[in-house]
């Protein structure tokens, strides 16, 4: 007689249940048939595989993080690096969505659809404040098509540097100078992490495909003082597949054009970039690009979230991502996504936001890009301190409720996880039966 | 030699009009656009120095997930002199792309990838990975 399978809830935070095939979890079945099950039975089949994930990525965690460790810790530039493996509930809706999409039918591409199951991030140490006369001698340097600017231009981008009151248009002028001018500040702080990165990346290519030094000298693949720290120092091989490299409006990125160029050039060509089309110093799709309302479409999605990351498979399989930050604008990433969330619908948040939620959900699409806007500014500005600009704070425009401000929602941000921090102190996961 | 009906043809509109885009089949854009770029690679990337970077885009239709398809020449930033030559697909309803070298070196290395006969199938492959790559 065939036993029918117990169903039970699993609780791995507090009241944060998921489905489960109790008796498949426990028989350590992995097998994921997802076609033909009624909606609950399905749901129970996938909590059980995220939890199944969940254990696994828990075990290649230490590896992981000794990997990532020996590629970046030493680097002076680099105050902090910080490890998670993916959660359960994180997982289990994930898995959701990829069902959905017809994405997922195996345990196997279960697996592989959860590119981020153990994510490193690697926080850089902000540059020293830069004085007058060394901004003035920055942009004195600055060339644009291979022209120096002209005496209009340098004083429009000083005006932009320090924050003076611009017209939209000006801003939109004044931006490209800009991104010139903090060029080298950009690869000064990265540069350190990138070069770090192109060694890991040629290191395993070395070891998988038999690369030689003649050819990484033959194809230009590194420059000749890594070649020289390829041939003397140790250097921990690592896999990468993707990079992301995301910046908002008028915002600059973690790395440069000529730093994810030479990434490029490390893989030859196995790596694919993702990143904003309009703002490459060139018109990729001038023809067949985006019309000026999906254009404005964007701007209800987009907050200047602002961050590098890679896609890499570490040494012992498991598939996780890199982020490479600064200290301050990771920070304010922490709770800055909490509006874009709610407004998706998430239901992630404690009482304690309440009062925001309220907020948000009082503003019209109109509203909702010009609060946007007003992030995207934050994030410039803690960028601009990061890279030891000089930085305006920017004020929530008067329309807005307070509890909208940068500081009020890193006050909420901030209570939130002590609150959560001590109604997990006690905590132990546990499954409960299914009524 | 070619005779016309001018009586046949007299009322007609005989401006031309620009073919719908959607009308040209896939592989017919992708010649068009390679042939596009092969002549800019040779009119606009010098020896040695400076050139600004350019590219050239068609539309995909609905059996691709991107919206649009690009090949791109960027100066290479690294060395002077050399320029990346990418592949670049338009996400449909966000504001992002997903690119990837194909070759990089000098110009005749640049043209010389590209005229070779397996060149336009690789485009169409690649393509079709970037796609794929957005929908994640």
């Amino acid at each position: 007689m065939k036993i029918p399978p117990i169903y039970k809830t699993f609780f791995s935070k507090p009241g944060i249940g998921i489905p489960v095939n109790y008796s498949k979890l426990r028989a350590g079945n992995t097998v994921l048939v997802c076609s033909g099950k009624s909606e609950k039975v399905l749901e129970a089949e996938l909590g059980t595989t995220a939890i199944q994930i969940a254990r696994d990525l828990l075990q290649k965690l230490e590896s992981a993080k000794q990997q990532v460790a020996a590629v970046f810790s030493k680097l002076k530039t680099v105050i902090n690096i910080e490890n998670r493996a993916k959660g359960v509930p994180s997982i289990y809706s994930k898995l959701l969505r990829g069902v959905k999409d017809g994405e997922i039918t195996s345990f196997e591409t279960a697996q592989t659809f959860i590119l981020d199951g153990i994510g490193s991030r690697i926080i850089s140490k902000s540059l020293k404040p830069l004085n007058e006369k060394e901004i003035v001698s920055m942009i004195d340097k600055v060339n644009i098509n291979n022209k120096p600017l002209t005496s209009e231009q340098k004083i429009l981008l000083e005006e932009y540097i320090y924050g003076k009151k611009l017209t939209p248009q000006q801003e939109i002028e004044a931006f490209p100078l800009f991104e010139k001018f903090a060029q080298p500040l950009i690869e000064k702080r990265s540069q350190p992490v990138v070069d770090n990165l192109l060694l890991s990346i040629i290191k395993s290519r070395m070891i998988k495909e038999g690369l030689t030094i003649d050819e990484i000298k033959t194809k230009g693949l590194l420059t000749e003082d890594l070649i020289k720290r390829l041939q003397s120092e140790t250097i921990e091989p690592m896999d990468i597949t993707l990079v992301n490299n995301y910046r908002g409006f008028q915002g600059l990125p973690e790395f440069s054009n000529s730093q994810v160029q030479a990434i490029r050039k490390a893989t030859e060509g196995k790596v694919v970039v993702h990143s904003r089309p309009d703002l490459a110093d060139y018109s990729r799709f001038s023809n067949k690009g985006y019309t000026k309302d999906e254009i404005k479409d964007f701007a209800l999605k987009a907050s200047g979230y602002r961050t590098a990351q890679a896609n890499i498979v570490h040494s012992n399989g498991a598939l996780g991502e890199l982020q490479f930050r600064g200290e301050l604008t990771n920070r304010f990433a922490e709770y800055e996504h909490i509006a874009y969330d709610l407004k998706e619908g998430k239901k992630t948040l404690g009482p304690l936001f309440d009062d925001f939620k309220n907020a948000i959900s009082k503003l019209s699409d109109d509203e909702y890009r010009e609060y946007n806007l007003y992030l995207e500014k934050c994030y410039n500005y803690y960028n601009r301190l990061e890279l030891g600009l000089p930085a305006v704070k920017p004020d929530l425009p008067e329309k807005f409720h307070k509890i909208l401000s940068d500081d009020s929602l890193k006050t909420l941000y901030e209570k939130n996880k002590l609150m959560l921090k001590d109604s997990e102190k006690n905590f132990e996961p546990y499954f409960d039966m299914i009524v | 030699m070619v005779k016309y009906e001018l009586a046949k043809i007299k009322n007609r509109n005989t401006f031309m009009r620009p073919k719908d885009p959607s009308d040209i089949p896939f592989s017919q854009k992708l010649d068009m656009m390679i042939s596009k770029i092969k002549d800019r690679v040779e009119r606009e990337v010098p020896d040695r120095g400076y050139f600004r970077n350019f590219a050239e885009d068609m539309a995909l239709n609905h059996n691709y997930y991107g919206k649009a398809a690009a090949i791109c020449i960027e100066r290479d930033e690294n060395v002077e002199g050399n320029a990346l030559l990418l592949v670049s697909v338009l996400h449909p309803h966000v504001n992002a792309d997903a690119s990837v070298m194909l070759t990089s070196g000098n110009r005749d290395t640049i043209l010389k990838y590209m005229n070779n006969k397996d060149f336009k199938n690789e485009v169409a492959n690649t393509i079709n990975e970037l796609s794929e790559s957005l929908k994640g």
